[in-house]
């Protein structure tokens, strides 16, 4: 099997057009960027895919070890753009797909030509000794962890009809129905394990291709003093705050989103 | 919240339409139920009733709520999120899970959470929450949160059997693979154990099998006419007879033991069923050349017989077998 059709990768939008390509966060899959993706078809070859072990993907191609830390998804973003033989990308990354994204620019700095960090965190945990907050304690991702196992015992797991659709968007649920948000349990406490735990730190300094920054001006998982902590330590980037209070912008702000990506663009 | 305070609509008049009826209870009810208020239906629900802003800030929230929690009303009216409640755990589980699902598609049911109350002990809930769209054109959403405390406890235990379970199946696991380890040094020319590492290995499958609710099946492989290809092409050869049957089941997957003086060889099928082995053995057998030449005993384990005894009925069926191909 390729590694298109392993990562459900998708393209549309304009082949002419620069390649931008939507990486999913953690907890989700490529419908994340339902409401973004579709602005950029007339001006871009747009490239929607899932990480592996999530949404579409082919499970079966899951490597426990591979994926034990980021750089196993880094690996992916690469093979992708590397099967599409994509060059000048642009890569818009939610949450930890923002480091993924730093990581794959840092092995091939050329493939890349921008990134687009939306509600990125090098590290979630804090570290006292260099004096930074990422906003969490070890503990509170051992909590998540245990959560996570709470809620798989009879939710996720079972794939039980506890997600209804929404009943004002038929075509939104039937079309997300079977994947949004779902995954193994197993591998989502890995994926949860490799994303929390993570200090993508000092791979910040080393990044070439120009960043933007997009920050929610509350966000429980990734403050305001991250976002701009992740500014400062890229070479070349400028951060831009949302008016947005939650995680995840391209979910429930769109249109600033969209327009915050085009005016960097 | 603000809720208009009156009779449930449509159910006070039901009540009434009812009056006159046979029924004494049916005279009985409207009293009872024209005490009973929407305000209070809300308010003293057996359930915790939110109402949350489509970034999650609680809008409203019912009495029942605030008792479970102990927070004032005015705390949590003041624009605290929902999941500013929770432990950190269940704050990014929220995030990242909930808020993406209720945004996109608007509904979520039964996800545990711990609430952390205002007193500082932890509440474990079940939440759901549905998305409403005012006529103005907003969306909020309306969230339930039930007491979970003692179906939580009851999953813990759940969970904590299965990883015990999982640990037993691994040591058991373990110990017949260090058994397979141990057994490999006390072999002969061909690879094969000896008798004694047959015995305790069967019963180790039999153990596993039991375990495991799978089937097992035992197999006695013996080489057709194996004295006669001695003498005709002498020992040596007769020794690479041997490896390559040996092999051809190795390469299948199963090792052949030594069970009595070099005559019979035998290999448990764990999770393989009588028909399942019949058929490996038929596949087993297609090709040409002597290693294909070689008769094998099948029995399918009872679940109730011991090794010996198992052993017994492998032995009969290959000597059928033996005896069927002259």
């Amino acid at each position: 099997m390729s590694t298109l059709q392993a990562h459900n990768v998708h393209v549309a939008g304009n082949p002419a057009g620069p390649p931008i390509v939507f990486a999913h966060g953690f907890g989700c899959e490529q419908g994340m960027w339902r409401f973004v993706a579709p602005a950029f078809e007339a001006t871009h070859q747009v490239v929607l895919f899932d990480h592996m072990g999530l949404g579409g993907s082919d499970v079966s191609q899951y490597d426990p070890a591979k994926y034990e830390t980021l750089d196993g998804y880094a690996t992916d973003v690469l093979a992708i753009c590397e099967e599409l033989d994509l060059t000048d990308v642009t890569f818009v990354g939610h949450s930890v797909s923002a480091m993924i994204g730093v990581l794959a620019a840092n092995r091939e700095p050329r493939r890349f030509s921008s990134l687009v960090l939306v509600s990125p965190s090098p590290r979630y945990v804090d570290d006292e000794v260099a004096g930074y907050h990422g906003g969490f304690t070890r503990e509170d991702i051992d909590d998540l962890l245990s959560t996570l196992d709470a809620n798989y015992l009879g939710w996720s797991a079972a794939m039980a009809p506890v997600i209804a659709g929404a009943p004002d968007r038929p075509e939104v649920a039937t079309e997300l129905e079977a994947t949004f948000c779902r995954a193994d349990p197993v591998i989502a406490s890995r994926f949860a394990r490799a994303t929390f735990l993570s200090d993508n730190r000092r791979d910040l300094l080393a990044v070439e291709p120009r960043c933007l920054v997009l920050q929610c001006s509350e966000d429980a998982i990734a403050p305001q003093s991250v976002g701009r902590y992740v500014a400062d330590a890229l070479p070349n980037a400028e951060l831009r705050v949302l008016d947005v209070v939650g995680h995840c912008p391209n979910l429930s702000a769109p249109d600033q989103t969209i327009a915050a990506i085009r005016d960097f663009l | 919240m603000s809720l208009e305070p009156g009779p449930i609509p449509g159910l006070g008049e039901d009540a009434s339409a009812a009056e006159g009826g046979d029924d004494p209870a049916a005279v009985a009810a409207p009293d009872l139920i024209d005490e009973v208020t929407l305000e209070d239906y809300y308010d003293n629900a057996p359930c915790g009733y939110l109402s949350l802003s489509s970034d999650g800030r609680i809008v409203g929230v019912n009495q029942t709520f605030l008792d479970w929690t102990a927070y004032p009303r005015e705390t949590l009216l003041a624009g605290k999120r929902f999941s500013d409640l929770l432990s950190a755990g269940g704050r990014i589980y929220y995030e990242t899970h909930c808020a993406p699902l209720l945004l996109v598609e608007g509904s979520i049911r039964e996800v545990a959470f711990d609430v952390r109350c205002a007193d500082g002990h932890t509440l474990p809930v079940l939440f759901g929450a549905e998305a409403r769209h005012t006529p103005d054109g907003r969306t909020v959403f309306r969230a339930t949160v039930f007491d979970a405390t003692h179906r939580r406890s009851y999953e813990r235990q759940l969970l904590r059997a299965l990883d015990e379970e999982r640990a037993a199946r691994q040591e058991a696991e373990a110990s017949l693979a260090r058994l397979k380890q141990t057994a490999q040094p006390a072999s002969d020319l061909s690879g094969l154990p000896n008798r004694r590492w047959w015995k305790a290995m069967v019963a180790a499958e039999l153990r596993e099998a039991r375990r495991s609710d799978a089937p097992l099946v035992l197999a006695l492989v013996e080489i057709d006419h194996f004295d006669r290809y001695s003498v005709l092409h002498g020992h040596p050869a007769a020794d690479q007879l041997l490896l390559q049957v040996t092999d051809i089941w190795r390469r299948a997957g199963y090792d052949l033991m030594a069970r009595h003086d070099g005559e019979a060889f035998g290999a448990p099928l764990p999770g393989v069923t009588l028909a399942e082995a019949t058929q490996l053995v038929d596949r087993l057998r297609r090709g040409s050349g002597a290693a294909t030449n070689f008769s094998v005993g099948l029995a399918e384990w009872d679940r109730t017989e011991t090794g010996d005894e198992l052993g017994h009925r492998a032995e009969r069926a290959l000597a059928d077998e033996k005896s069927r191909r002259g």
